[in-house]
């Protein structure tokens, strides 16, 4: 038997996720979902909404799996599945933010104890688009080709985005070369 | 490389991406360049402090939760059913008409057409006269069913019912092929139903769950029979008393009581609720739903999760006008106030002052928590 890649593998479950196979996509889903579990933690701040919004995004795939092409890697496209899924979240509380008393209120953002506050304060304090390249490309391992990919920019824009933003957490963070 | 990079090109370096040669010809001129060194040193000492952000991983059973919701999925895909879709109007209109079809076999048949197959575990049933517990494979309308660990019964329409160790239930002789009707007696059971059942009612001694295609689970207590908690983790179920009726939608939890309206113990997550003061009955102030689990509420008091059973906790419609006492600072003594409104997480209140926003657990309100 041939090995392939995960990248090649990917792709081949995906092929039958498009075929209708759902095994394929829980596959998937274990393999990734820690991945997109950790963009979505990090970038709400909430684990619980987090959890749910890796649901919603892979539910999403199979949703849209006939729209996958196999250009580019399963991953970046995932992520991109992740990050609208964050922005229909993100509308969807603008819409909630006032309401009145008889009904619902905004939904509370937890902080969870364990995540070092400065870095993440630094972080939560960027530009959205200068948090969204460091975030996928720090903790989630993405090129800066599929970082753009994902975020629908350009690579030389997520570059200057990422340097910015790194260049704002060394002041914020007061980091002292080692 | 002679010229200093660009410090876009020093943060590449820095977080290693800069690849091939032009990473040599970087590092090579950073070697040689005292200035750029430094700085290059302080970005890669920045990149590695992000290490430092680690996030919890997702809760156990995600991957199974997934699954279920996977498998409630429609094989169509969306692009081809949203082709065929028609007028939200219609829709509702189907719904009216088949809301109306599956309450009629309810009220017109009373055969023994309900019933649910062993799909995992171990169950013991013995049926309305008989005062044995028998193995079985098989529940039927009339048949109490009790669970030797957890077990897993499936119903004819696809609807699986997950019972937790020890439960015992009763599964009605009224329910038919249209209809299961599942009495929990004590225990947790959790349903996912299958989206084309035609309706699905659990009933314990303190409630109703009436449900079609969802996932949901029910839990009743032998030692406080007047207690029915349930809890939506997809779609919507309606959770009636004597008193009322509420929809639960997903996320949502209602701790029924039957001397209370189901909407009045319906709590969610970033919902306020009231938590009773341990010491003073009449003393509660406002907190926040952070999640509900069977077993009580997670709330958010002075930025600390803290959960609390069912009994410390109630909701009440918050209304405008409502006579307060607020401490607008933390330790300036309370005073009275009235309310205004919720906004951004903080609660609006006024005082002789003017009006304040102040944090929801630094509203005391003096009520009849019973």
């Amino acid at each position: 038997m041939e090995l392939t890649s995960p990248a090649l593998e990917d792709r081949e479950l995906m092929r039958r996720v498009q075929q209708d196979d759902r095994a394929a996509l829980a596959e998937l889903f274990e393999r990734h979902h820690r991945t997109v579990h950790g963009l979505l933690a990090r970038y709400t701040g909430d684990l619980t909404r987090a959890d749910d919004l890796v649901q919603e995004t892979f539910l999403q795939v199979w949703r849209s799996r006939q729209r996958y092409q196999e250009q580019g890697s399963f991953r970046s496209w995932l992520v991109t599945v992740a990050m609208n899924k964050l922005r229909d979240a993100a509308q969807r509380d603008q819409r909630r933010r006032e309401t009145p008393l008889e009904h619902d209120v905004p939904q509370d953002h937890r902080t969870p104890a364990e995540l070092p506050q400065r870095v993440q304060q630094a972080v939560g304090a960027l530009p959205e688009s200068q948090r969204s390249v460091l975030l996928l490309v720090k903790y989630e391992g993405l090129s800066l080709a599929e970082a753009a990919a994902a975020l629908e920019t350009t690579p030389a824009q997520a570059r200057g985005r990422l340097c910015r933003a790194l260049e704002t957490l060394r002041g914020k963070l007061g980091a002292k070369p080692t | 490389m002679t010229r200093c990079p660009s410090a876009e090109q020093l943060a590449e370096l820095a977080s290693g991406l800069a690849g091939g040669d032009a990473r040599d010809a970087l590092a090579a001129h950073v070697e040689g360049c005292p200035q750029c060194s430094t700085q290059l040193a302080a970005l890669a000492a920045t990149w590695e402090q992000l290490d430092a952000w680690q996030v919890a991983e997702p809760r156990s059973g995600l991957a199974a939760e997934f699954r279920l919701l996977l498998d409630a999925e429609p094989q169509t895909p969306v692009a081809a059913a949203r082709r065929a879709e028609v007028p939200w109007r219609l829709w509702l209109a189907i719904a009216a008409a088949l809301a109306l079809v599956a309450v009629l076999p309810a009220v017109y048949f009373n055969g023994n057409g309900a019933t649910l197959a062993l799909a995992a575990g171990k169950i013991e049933v013995r049926d309305s006269v008989g005062d044995a517990w028998r193995p079985a494979s098989l529940v039927t309308g009339g048949q109490s069913v009790r669970t030797i660990g957890a077990a897993t019964l499936h119903a004819p329409d696809g609807s699986r019912v997950e019972l937790q160790s020890g439960n015992i239930s009763r599964l009605d002789p009224s329910g038919t092929g249209e209809r299961l009707h599942l009495f929990v007696e004590a225990g947790r059971a959790e349903f996912d139903v299958a989206p084309d059942a035609r309706a699905f009612v659990v009933e314990t001694t303190a409630g109703q769950v009436r449900v079609v295609g969802t996932y949901f689970g029910v839990e009743a207590s032998a030692a406080r029979p007047d207690l029915l908690v349930a809890w939506v983790q997809r779609g919507k179920v309606e959770v009636s008393n004597d008193r009322g009726t509420t929809v639960l939608e997903a996320g949502q939890c209602c701790c029924c009581a039957r001397r209370a309206g189901p909407a009045e113990q319906r709590f969610e997550p970033g919902g306020l609720v009231f938590v009773r003061n341990e010491h003073h009955p009449t003393v509660a102030f406002l907190a926040r739903v952070h999640s509900t689990s069977p077993q009580g509420v997670r709330v958010t008091v002075r930025g600390q999760p803290q959960d609390l059973p069912y009994d410390r906790v109630f909701v009440r419609p918050l209304k405008q006008g409502l006579p307060v006492q607020v401490s607008v600072r933390t330790g300036q003594p309370l005073r009275p106030a009235t309310l205004i409104r919720v906004i951004d997480n903080k609660v609006q209140v006024r005082l002789p002052d003017g009006v304040h926003r102040v944090e929801p657990e630094a509203v005391h309100i003096e009520v009849d928590s019973k």
